[in-house]
């Protein structure tokens, strides 16, 4: 039998929407436009369909414990985050309509890729169209953050294509369980080649470097879905090979992991202290956030695991607000730390929203920030990793500094009249009622802990 | 019986009639505050005479995140400083406060609703969350109402000291809830005594490393004077009177009463730390000419006086440290108050620097030595019972705490000879036009002599809540 899943209506959609871009007879804005609320009524259906018949369940890609839940929220956010675009005042194209469905439509199909082949076809699907989406408009910075995107993103596909040829030669099987049989030392090599393709995806140090340059290139919105959607597929991916792949050299893997993801976290967040572009700031926050998450993959035992998938969460969530919300204040003009005091003319609501985002990330409660990284705090201890977790209060101290710095530098706190203000841009309405979307969705995520 | 959610609702829906104020001014934000402190208080006096009924509401069981409100033990001591102190500030607030004073407002209520918090808390994590809003509204407390020049340096100081206490904490919770399944405090306390030794100790020492930052103790002391010189007034009065106290009630709550049996194993080298740092500190006040940071370092005395009657495990010595805190907390803010004034009427807190004021302002000197006198433990005010009964109390576990002794007589040295300089020595001209303080500043003081007053002349009030 077959249940009319999301994925099921993300594939028609975008090709109804080929169809429908390629034959229609004029090239006028209103037509458009009732394209690009097509766009989102079809983002609106998946996420029903995904609430109520749940994932696809075919020959290679099989949902997990998790998959609901994941996709549950990667769809929620694309959603919320394509609304806001579609209400932006820059006019986008169809064919960033039909790249930003492919590109919901791999992340879902990243989450639920129970094969390596499988794997690479959905997170291909999910980086070339975001290729695209970095190329919003005509505009050299944006071109150059997209071929940089491409130059980087088909090294990792190498690597990754390498290493599953790798498992591949050894074991004879793409299944992500055929790596518990195989010979040790050419699974070994693949396996790293593995954690090396999708490491870049995901952000994670060495493989960063290319981040911040992209998403800072790249239109706000469209970061956010970088950082938020992207990313935390990339990162769900990881734990579904690792964690069914990997039964077979744990404790190595482990320390393995744990030094990549600390490292990843260190350097992001001393990098992030310096910044004086806020854009730039919050990304390299982003790149410490998927450090974090990947503690919990690294731990490879399921209480770790479901503590990354929680901070997975809890991490798209508050970077899919806090680049939202910095969206409405580029508008405006305001770029750097040092204008961030002009914040409050443009949109009180968004500058709450951002002060709240920003403590999430820090880690501040009762966001869900907090209970993320309360899980991921509970999973290692519970292995007794006490060392680790001192490590890591530190590296939050700092990342404590440079947050609440720039919380200090937006002076919620300032009277009205001493104030220089930025001017509006455009009307604010539905954003502010997206980001508001959002706001709760950060407080209210804590129930499913 | 009074629910003690009450106590939270008060300044909840006070903070939401600032928030309605901030656009359009319809009543005065001071009259606002002033409500909610009279109630608030009123509700918890009577609550005191018929008794206070929990509440509970769990939010999240599968981390077993609850909001549930409850007095323990010790927590009614506390409780009073958390809920009338904050008021007494409230004539500092009007003095000071100039710069968006419905905003200051706002943070003070935060800060108040969640020391409430704090205190009324019987899960974990909801008493985290109320001990973190405290740890951000203080930050911007200190770096948007700051000294100008310091505040940049002093907040990120507070911040970095007390966010690492606040980890330690949380690392302490998270190891109880592995360990007992759970982040209630009544359940954690009946299970305690069966964990393992080594994570007893390890709990033991991240909930120190927390007490010894925020009380705070000898290597991690040197945030509070930097903070206390830039915050405002109003701020210090909080920071001293109940902020620093948070740290006592968690190294009572979660260390002495959760493991006593580690705490007896290091109880040595525990009251040596205690001991050396009140020596020390009082050395480094003798040497001050600021007043606030001669008030600042002395609050680091006696907070390591209510340390050693702490860790001395005897139900006389936690009894003494929970008064002397307690009492602390009065003196302590009314010193502050002091301090602001004095700076507000002569622009200066350098205690060289004048000289002779006792001519001019009569009440102002007899409140500074009033406050001086009680600090010192003059008998008939509070503190002396406080330090009385820490040493009873300790002196029977190891009579080598007599040494803290040495530390009280510097004390003495320092605050006479400040009040002497400051009072009573040759009259420096540029003070001679100074007037001496409002009706309504010494109707502030005057509270806090009370609150001092009754509590020395009646200790019992606040005695017995603990058997170990």
């Amino acid at each position: 039998m077959i249940t009319p899943n999301p994925q099921y209506a993300l594939v028609f959609g975008a090709l109804l929407l080929i169809v429908l871009d390629a034959i229609r007879l004029n090239r006028n804005s209103s037509i458009t436009r009732t394209l690009h609320y097509f766009v989102l009524g079809v983002l609106v259906l998946a996420l029903v369909l995904e609430i109520a018949f749940g994932n696809l369940y075919v020959s290679y890609f099989q949902s997990t414990q998790y998959s609901y839940f994941v996709n549950g929220f990667i769809l929620f956010i694309a959603t919320l985050i394509y609304a806001f675009m579609l209400f932006d005042n820059r006019e986008h194209s169809v064919s960033i309509d039909i790249v930003f469905i492919i590109s919901v439509l791999g992340a879902t199909l990243t989450v639920l890729a129970s094969n390596f082949m499988s794997l690479l076809i959905s997170v291909e699907m999910l980086s070339v169209s975001a290729y695209a989406m970095v190329f919003f408009e005509k505009n050299k910075a944006r071109l150059e953050g997209a071929m940089k995107y491409i130059v980087t993103s088909v090294l990792a596909f190498i690597l990754l294509i390498f290493g599953i040829s790798l498992i591949y030669v050894s074991s004879g099987s793409l299944s992500f369980s055929s790596t518990a049989s195989a010979p040790l030392i050419p699974t070994l090599a693949g396996i790293a080649l593995v954690v090396a393709g999708l490491a870049f995806k995901g952000t994670l140090v060495p493989f960063h470097m290319w981040a911040p340059d992209v998403y800072q290139a790249s239109f706000t919105p469209i970061t956010a879905f970088l950082t938020s959607v992207s990313k935390a597929a990339v990162l769900i991916a990881m734990i579904r090979v690792f964690f069914v792949g990997l039964n077979f050299a744990a404790p190595f893997m482990t320390v393995m992991f744990m030094i990549l993801a600390v490292a990843t976290i260190f350097l992001a967040s001393f990098l992030a202290m310096v910044q004086e572009n806020i854009k730039r700031l919050l990304v390299y926050s982003s790149i410490a956030q998927a450090g974090f998450a990947f503690i919990g993959i690294a731990l490879l035992n399921s209480i770790g695991v479901a503590a990354a998938v929680f901070y997975v969460f809890s991490f798209a969530i508050a970077d899919a607000l806090v680049f939202l919300a910095y969206s409405v204040f580029e508008d405006s003009g305001i770029m750097d730390r040092k204008d961030a005091h002009k914040m409050s003319g443009v949109s009180k609501l968004s500058e709450v929203s951002l002060f709240i985002g920003v403590l999430s990330l820090a880690g501040v409660p009762p966001t869900i920030g907090f209970f993320g990284k309360l899980l991921i705090f509970a999973s290692l201890l519970t292995y007794g990793y006490l060392y680790i977790v001192l490590l890591i209060f530190f590296i939050i101290l700092f990342s404590t500094f440079f947050y609440l710095g720039l919380l200090r530098d937006m002076k919620l706190f300032s009277p009205y009249d001493k104030r220089t203000v930025a001017p509006r841009v455009g009307s604010l309405r539905i954003k502010e009622i997206i980001i508001m979307i959002l706001l709760i969705a950060l407080f209210a995520g804590v129930i499913f802990a | 019986m009074i629910s003690l959610l009450y106590l939270l609702i008060v300044p909840l829906l006070g903070l939401i009639a600032l928030l309605v104020n901030r656009r359009e001014k319809r009543i005065s934000d001071m009259f606002l505050l002033l409500l909610v402190f009279i109630v608030d208080s009123a509700l918890f006096f009577v609550g005191i005479i018929v008794g206070f009924s929990t509440f509970n509401l769990m939010l999240v069981p599968s981390i077993d995140f609850a909001f549930s409100l409850g007095i323990t033990g010790i927590s009614l001591p506390f409780l009073l400083l958390a809920v009338a102190l904050p008021a007494l500030g409230l004539v500092s607030l009007y003095d000071e406060i100039k710069d968006d004073r419905n905003l200051f407002s706002i943070v003070y209520l935060i800060s108040y609703l969640s020391l409430i918090g704090v205190f009324v808390s019987t899960n974990l994590l909801s008493f985290f969350i109320f001990w973190e809003f405290i740890l951000v509204a203080f930050f911007f407390v200190i770096a948007f109402w700051g000294e100008e020049e310091r505040r940049r340096i002093a907040s990120m100081k507070f911040l970095i000291f007390t966010q690492f206490g606040s980890l330690t904490l949380l690392a302490a919770f998270i190891l109880l809830f592995i360990y007992t399944g759970s982040f209630n405090l009544i359940t954690i306390q009946s299970a305690s005594s069966s964990l393992p030794a080594f994570i007893a100790q390890v709990c033991f020492f991240l909930v120190l490393v927390t007490a010894l930052i925020k009380m705070p103790i000898f290597p991690f002391h040197s945030w509070l004077p930097d903070a206390h010189v830039t915050a405002p007034t109003a701020g210090s009065i909080l920071l001293a009177g109940v902020l620093l106290k948070m740290g006592g009630y968690a190294l009572i709550q979660f260390g002495v009463l959760l493991f006593p049996s580690v705490v007896r194993s290091f109880q040595v080298p525990l009251l040596i730390l205690g001991i050396f740092t009140t020596i020390y500190i009082t050395l480094v006040a003798s040497a001050q000419k600021d007043l606030k940071k001669i008030i600042a370092y002395s609050s680091i005395f006696y907070m390591s006086l209510a340390f050693i009657g702490a860790v001395s495990l005897s139900n006389l010595g936690l009894d003494g440290a929970i008064f002397l805190m307690v009492s602390h907390g009065f003196i302590a803010g009314m010193l502050f108050a002091l301090a602001g004034i004095l700076k507000e009427k002569t622009g200066t807190r350098l205690i060289n620097e004048l000289g002779g004021l006792a001519k001019n302002l009569p009440m102002f000197a007899f409140f500074i030595m009033f406050s001086v006198i009680a600090t010192l433990g003059v008998p008939g005010l509070s503190n002396f019972i406080g330090e009385l009964v820490v040493f009873f109390g300790s002196y029977q576990v190891y009579p080598f705490v007599l040494l803290a002794l040495i530390g009280a007589l510097v004390a003495t040295f320092y605050y006479t000879n400040a009040a002497k300089l400051m009072l009573f020595s040759a009259q420096n001209k540029k003070f001679s036009g100074v007037t001496d303080i409002s009706t309504l500043e010494m109707l502030q003081l005057g509270l806090f002599s009370v609150f001092i007053l009754v509590l020395g002349i009646l200790p019992g009030i606040l005695f017995g809540g603990i058997t170990l």
